[in-house]
């Protein structure tokens, strides 16, 4: 399904190819030099950063339903968005050149802000030693006073507005070498997820319960702060290439489970290649849709991915309530 | 054989002690239930027990070795615990949530051996569960979770069983059948058995020896006939208990009459 969806996102666009053109323009030197262009240098990269990306957010969304015991939980929870998008307003604002050109002074700015909001977060709620819950709130309370900070800076330079729109809104066209983003995001959401993935079992226990997993011999604290660690690393990776792209994270585990189960060891990869299905979906949309307009990545994600989220939640509270 | 025992035992949370001074001695081969009004402790005893709670004093040994020395995961296969859980709200499978009982065993990143799984496999069939192998956890009754628990506790293969109220909840055929299924257990495999009860009833007839707790301490410790009395009970649970041998079974009826009306005041 991922292939079928990154060959449509290759061939499909405001140029539309044939994928015998695409196969051509990928394996033949000498095929049409502006086609191949199109496919090397703008779709295929630009697939792969939506898989990428897609990836991430599945499986950090899925790891951290799991830790935190809640089906509301998505990657963004303990402030990395937030924290993403303060870190790229800071730098838009204040206009810094950053400390390499392909990466882009925003990107790394959010990478930052988003990797600080996490850590932010762990320590005001008390560094793993209360419960995983008081995280949720104190990633809620970071989050709005980070989302304060966002408009405040804004309140300063109005004419920046636009370009803060995207990042905050979601967006893959943020980076000007969309190889150089894959190059970047790629081993960091790689290395992210394989670590959730090898976290199967102790995920299952933390989704147990708390004391069930201790009384397993579980170092909870140590997993859940791996869990945060692993996770956040990813998302902050995904945040810096695509800004705030929502509702991917929530979603991929939700449509994933029915496929292969509630085992963590299956649904955390299970639900970062849903999430990179949805998210290269997603992206053939937002930039074919409008003839001469890209549009935000993140709203279709939320428009498109709502309404599917309230089927598969309805079929599976019926398929409940029918037994 | 097994002893598990609590030299004066201080156990809470943070600095605030719930239980003081407590000490006993459990033997294999004896089911030991804790009771004692809401609030007196019991959860916070099995958990200290189970080394889910550092104890505020004193200490807990498995054959006079302090568990607080032993690794977090020999523990684990050395005592099972199950605490509380009413409804189970993850829809793992029978299967996968009795196979996390493996986990001590098996570590947490290797697969499961053959071993492990003719393990798992036993324990459903031990609790009739193989039939609900691929049913998930979510559409069981509350006696099946029952069992799913139990079975769970005994895919860990422990010395020791920490049972935290298993018989919440259950209509008088369940409670029967799991306790029947404990006793079993604790014959076949000389468990050491510790389980919180609510049901004082249900005391007489299953339990060998019952921890009575009130006040921040043990009030009573002894045979069920010994520590169910009108006079223990009362000052535990500072209530007026009628107590009287049961017609049938012989062991101690426990009631909490309602006043007469016809008797003034």
């Amino acid at each position: 399904m991922l292939l079928t969806a990154l060959a449509a996102s290759v061939a499909l666009g405001s140029a539309r190819l044939s994928l015998s053109e695409v196969w051509d323009a990928l394996t033949h030197a000498d095929a049409d030099p502006t086609t191949r262009a199109i496919v090397t240098q703008i779709r295929l990269p630009r697939s792969l950063l939506a898989a990428i990306v897609g990836v991430g957010l599945g499986a950090a969304g899925a790891a951290y339903q799991a830790v935190f015991r809640n089906p509301l939980a998505d990657p963004f929870v303990i402030g990395s968005a937030s924290g993403g998008a303060a870190g790229a307003v800071a730098v838009i604002v204040s206009g810094w050149a950053g400390v390499s050109e392909a990466i882009g002074a925003t990107a790394t700015g959010a990478f930052a802000g988003s990797v600080f909001a996490v850590l932010l977060v762990y320590l005001i709620a008390g560094a793993g030693r209360g419960p995983a819950e008081s995280l949720l709130l104190a990633g809620a309370t970071v989050s709005t006073l980070l989302g304060a900070v966002v408009w405040l800076l804004l309140a300063f330079a109005r004419d920046r507005l636009p370009s803060v729109m995207w990042w905050v809104m979601g967006g893959l066209n943020l980076s000007r070498d969309t190889w150089a983003a894959v190059a970047v995001a790629g081993p960091l959401v790689a290395g992210g997820v394989a670590v959730l993935c090898s976290l199967g079992r102790p995920l299952d226990a933390l989704r147990a319960g708390d004391d069930t997993a201790r009384a397993l011999g579980l170092p909870v604290r140590w997993v859940v702060l791996v869990v945060l660690v692993a996770a956040s690393v990813a998302v902050a990776a995904t945040v810096a290439v695509g800004g705030v792209i929502g509702f991917v994270g929530l979603v991929a585990p939700h449509l994933a489970r029915p496929l292969v189960g509630a085992s963590a060891g299956r649904l955390v990869p299970t639900a970062g290649l849903v999430g990179a299905v949805l998210l290269v979906l997603a992206d053939l949309a937002a930039r074919s849709l409008h003839p001469s307009q890209e549009l935000p990545l993140g709203a279709i994600t939320a428009l498109a991915g709502g309404p599917v989220f309230l089927v598969v939640l309805r079929t599976n509270s019926q398929r409940r309530a029918a037994v | 054989m097994t002893t598990f025992t609590a030299n004066g035992l201080s156990c809470g949370y943070g600095r605030r002690a719930v239980l003081n001074s407590v000490s006993f001695t459990l033997h294999a081969g004896a089911l030991t239930a804790i009771l004692g009004p809401n609030g007196c402790g019991k959860t916070t005893l099995l958990k200290t027990l189970a080394r889910l709670l550092p104890p505020l004093g004193g200490s807990v040994t498995i054959d006079r070795q302090s568990i607080s020395t032993l690794r977090r995961r020999e523990v684990a296969r050395r005592i099972a615990f199950a605490p509380q859980v009413l409804a189970p709200d993850w829809p793992f499978t029978v299967s996968e949530y009795v196979a996390l009982g493996r986990s001590p065993h098996a570590g947490w990143w290797k697969p499961l051996t053959a071993n492990d799984r003719t393990v798992i496999a036993s324990s459903l069939h031990r609790f009739g569960l193989t039939p609900f192998a691929k049913t998930p956890v979510t559409e069981l009754s509350g006696g099946e979770w029952q069992r799913v628990r139990l079975a769970k506790a005994l895919a860990q293969e422990p010395r020791i069983l920490l049972l935290d109220e298993p018989t919440a909840h259950l209509d008088p055929r369940f409670q029967f059948e799991l306790l029947s299924q404990v006793r079993e257990l604790i014959a076949e495999r000389s468990l050491t058995a510790v389980v919180t009860l609510h049901d004082l009833n249900l005391v007489g007839p299953w339990a060998d020896r019952v921890i009575l707790l009130a006040n921040g301490g043990v009030i009573a410790d002894g045979p069920p006939a010994e520590v169910l009395t009108t006079a223990k009970l009362g000052e535990a649970y500072a209530a007026t208990f009628a107590v009287a041998p049961h017609p049938v079974t012989g062991s101690p009826a426990v009631v909490v009459p309602r006043p007469d009306p016809q008797v003034q005041p």
